[in-house]
């Protein structure tokens, strides 16, 4: 019984995962607290409802249409939001209260077109993967085998392609990055653009299987904050390690005590590991004075 | 009055720190980049917890002391870059220096009136008589009190403070790089404001770079090399020295 | 006439609130993302008291400002080891459990249902306010304190220390002031005087529900703050008037009710991000976050 509830944890720590990158990309080379991506993530999720639903096309085409809308949108709160804001050497916590308008911006303009009710995107019940005492539904293998792949295309990526070695650069050292004369502009339009197809993908996974209402972005974007703290700050692959990390604990949370006490068992451990070991996981301790 | 300190384990960078500092003389601490001669200030002040050795001023031992109260038991402390408080006018600025905490915790301003007031205004006095020490009657500060500190220079907020130090009523003063970053023009005022600081009886240590300034200020140099002092003395000598000047000056 | 009172009478408790997150974000720069969490103790902890005992106003309220004062313990811990974006996520952290617990914990809180029937507040000779217009001039009376005593703050030595901790906290410990015992205090009184905010709202609707104080509650204070402006009393105070009366411009306009709620989130989210940027102190206030 327990393993089902490992399984179940490891599937939703990869959905954390994916969103724990597309909130770090930003993070880490900006280190802007993109709240934004919680309005980005209720975008793509209801792109990808539109287009199943109401549009009618199949998912494989829907959730392209969502990704590539959300990666305009994600491009969109930087040319709109951050990146005037950075010409005027706003603070960066500055940059983050207008990251939280936009977000209720974005939620309610959702909320006002297609109405605050809860939706699913497809009702039909698809016959279950049975390994032993162990079931995994449909929508839990797509998101395993999905959520897997893009993570591993990725780190390849990451670590093998000039791309992200520059992605490396960036967050390492922007001041330098730039010295050395990279772009840094042209460089944070692409992490936009991939930090939205993060977004969209684990929201579109997500979605296929729980559904949507425009009031579900803040928690599940906490959570994959939390995830990347937990991982470690300053780095991708921590993502991941700090993802799988928070879904198998929050699934044993629903094993042991009951679904509605996850959020405030996740809160503790953060504040815990934050006392503790402020650098997470894997990650390395920085110099702070 | 002698502090030493010895043994700084985690980065291994000081290694027996053996330094008495002379009361009323102003001892300038040398050594290049890295050293560990803001860790040193760091340790006296109360910054830095996480060492070994003793801490001595005035015969009392000051080891693990927040920084705070070692401020108030006499110890005042320029940092590197360090400037007014900004969104804070320069009358505030003095005002905050001062170890004098009437009327700070909420309310007490409201309850205690009189007390509170009567402070402020002794405070008030003393900040333009610390002014008028330094630059003279009429000087154009004295017109300027109510400004926001952003309405001085970089090099203006560095010698107001240092001025602003003479508040603390404190008898030992650590200036981490008074000169750095400033133009050459109010490099004499630094000079004349250090000085004020030994005829009102304070001892000064402090750390800096600009050769030719230590020279003309400090009475006592002391050469931090590889974790330890390894020469102390009066300035010319230490400055002089074959040994300094080959692994220091690089001459 | 009575809706109008009841409009001014809201607007009160959101001057509260808003003036109590000033105190530490726009005073000390310490981005707290909870006070919808006090405002929730606050509230069930007066509701406690309310439906217990018959105890006299003043005593209920120095009560409840005391427990809640207490909770801002937590915060304060928090701030001394955390610093920036780790602090913001700690805070909404708190929020996020004190809302789990309110709405789980249903042997004490009735969880969803909420509490109904919150007797109201009794002034010194046990009589019971009721109705708008008593609540009116409570309320009225009590901002009218709470504004004197808050600006008191901001013009007070304690507000310099303040402002100085958010210019550079280690030159002011350098200075012999114990800025984590500031900071601390800080906290408290905002804690104290948001968890003042709540039981007011408690007894003045006379139900309560964990939804009133969730995440998206904090961040709507924290909006009404930075829009009306930061570090002095009367960018908060626009502030409180800008979230509170806006929906009723918009109601005056005519729009449906489906409609109005969101455009009136929409409406809050725009004018943050264009104060943000034409105007970071806010349209009225002082400081600039840091």
């Amino acid at each position: 019984m327990i393993w089902q509830f490992v399984v179940n944890g490891l599937i939703t720590g990869i959905l954390y995962s994916l969103l724990a990158i597309g909130f770090a990309l930003v993070y880490n080379t900006t280190r802007i607290f993109h709240i934004a991506a919680a309005g980005i993530y209720v975008f793509a999720a209801y792109m990808f409802w539109f287009f199943v639903a109401k549009a009618g096309l199949p998912i494989i085409f829907a959730s392209l249409v969502a990704i590539a809308l959300t990666m305009l949108l994600s491009l969109l709160s930087e040319t709109c939001v951050y990146r005037p804001l950075k010409n005027k050497n706003a603070s960066l916590n500055v940059a983050m209260i207008a990251s939280i308008g936009a977000m209720t911006v974005i939620i309610n303009t959702i909320a006002m077109c297609f109405g605050n009710e809860t939706k699913v995107v497809e009702s039909a019940i698809l016959q279950p993967l049975a390994f032993g005492d162990i079931i995994v539904t449909t929508p839990q293998k797509y998101q395993a085998l999905v959520g897997a792949a893009v993570l591993a295309l990725f780190m390849f990526t990451l670590q093998r392609t000039n791309w992200g070695l520059r992605l490396r650069a960036l967050s390492a050292d922007e001041t330098l990055f730039e010295t050395l004369g990279y772009d840094t502009k042209a460089t944070r339009v692409l992490v936009f653009l991939v930090s939205g197809a993060f977004i969209a993908i684990a929201s579109c996974l997500t979605v296929y299987d729980v559904g949507l209402d425009p009031n579900m972005g803040m928690s599940v974007l906490i959570s994959a904050i939390v995830a990347m703290i937990i991982g470690g700050v300053g780095k991708f692959s921590t993502c991941i390690l700090g993802g799988l990390t928070l879904g198998v604990l929050q699934s044993l949370t629903v094993y042991h005590f009951a679904s509605n006490w996850q959020n405030a068992v996740t809160f503790l451990v953060l504040l815990i590991l934050l006392f503790l070991r402020p650098q997470g996981i894997a990650g390395y301790k920085q110099r702070t004075v | 009055m002698s502090f030493t300190n010895a043994q700084k384990e985690t980065f291994d960078l000081l290694r027996g720190v053996n330094l008495d500092v002379e009361k009323g003389k102003i001892t300038a601490l040398v050594g290049g980049n890295g050293t560990g001669k803001t860790t040193l200030f760091n340790i006296i002040s109360g910054f830095e917890k996480d060492y070994t050795g003793d801490v001595v001023f005035e015969g009392n031992n000051f080891n693990h002391i927040p920084a705070h109260r070692i401020s108030l038991m006499g110890i005042g402390r320029l940092f590197q870059d360090g400037q007014l408080l900004s969104g804070l006018t320069l009358m505030e600025n003095m005002k905050l220096a001062s170890d004098d905490k009437t009327g700070e915790m909420p309310f007490s301003s409201l309850l205690w009136r009189k007390r509170s007031k009567a402070a402020e205004a002794v405070k008030e006095q003393q900040a333009k008589d610390i002014l008028v020490r330094i630059f003279g009657e009429g000087n154009k500060y004295l017109n300027m009190l109510n400004q926001d500190a952003s309405a001085f220079s970089y090099g203006e907020q560095r010698i107001l403070s240092l001025a602003r130090l003479l508040m603390g009523g404190d008898r030992l003063l650590l200036l981490d790089e008074p000169t750095s970053g400033v133009n050459p023009v109010y490099i004499d005022t630094i000079e004349q404001i250090i000085r004020e600081m030994v005829v009102e009886g304070l001892t000064v240590l402090l750390i800096e770079h600009n050769m030719h300034f230590v020279r003309r200020v400090a009475d006592i140099c002391a050469y931090l090399d590889d974790g330890i002092i390894a020469k102390l003395g009066p300035t010319a000598e230490v400055l002089d020295d074959k040994n300094v000047r080959n692994s220091y000056l690089g001459l | 006439m009575e809706y109008v009172f009841h409009i001014i009478i809201m607007l009160n408790i959101y001057i509260m609130l808003v003036l109590s997150a000033n105190l530490t974000i726009g005073m000390a720069n310490l981005l707290t993302m909870c006070q919808a969490a006090f405002y929730g103790i606050g509230a069930y902890i007066g509701t406690y008291f309310l439906m217990q005992f018959s105890l006299p106003f003043l005593v209920i309220a120095g009560l409840v400002m005391l427990f809640t004062g207490l909770f801002s313990c937590l915060v304060s811990f928090a701030s001394v080891r955390l610093k920036g974006d780790y602090f913001v996520i700690a805070t909404m952290g708190f929020q996020l459990i004190v809302y789990t617990v309110l709405y789980n914990w249903t042997d004490v809180t009735r969880g969803p249902y909420g509490i109904p029937g919150i007797p109201g507040i009794k002034l010194g000779g046990m009589y019971e306010l009721s109705g708008v217009y008593e609540y009116l001039f409570m309320s009225l009376a009590l901002v009218g304190v709470v504004v004197f005593l808050f600006h008191h703050l901001v013009v007070s030595p304690f507000g310099r220390t303040l402002n100085a901790i958010r210019a550079d906290e280690l030159t002011v410990k350098a200075m012999g002031r114990n800025t984590v015992l500031f900071k601390s205090i800080a906290f408290f009184l905002s804690a104290a005087v948001a968890g003042l905010a709540g039981v007011i709202y408690a007894s003045y609707v006379s139900y309560i529900d964990p939804t009133s104080f969730t995440l998206d509650e904090s961040i709507f204070i924290i909006s009404a703050l930075f829009i009306g402006g930061i570090g002095n009393t009367k960018g908060p105070i626009l502030g409180a008037l800008f979230v509170v009366l806006l929906p009723e411009l918009l109601r005056f306009v005519g729009l449906p009710d489906s409609i109005a709620a969101n455009l009136r989130q929409i409406i809050y989210g725009l004018a943050l991000i264009l104060v943000m940027y034409y105007r970071p102190q806010g349209i009225w206030g002082k400081a600039i976050l840091k």
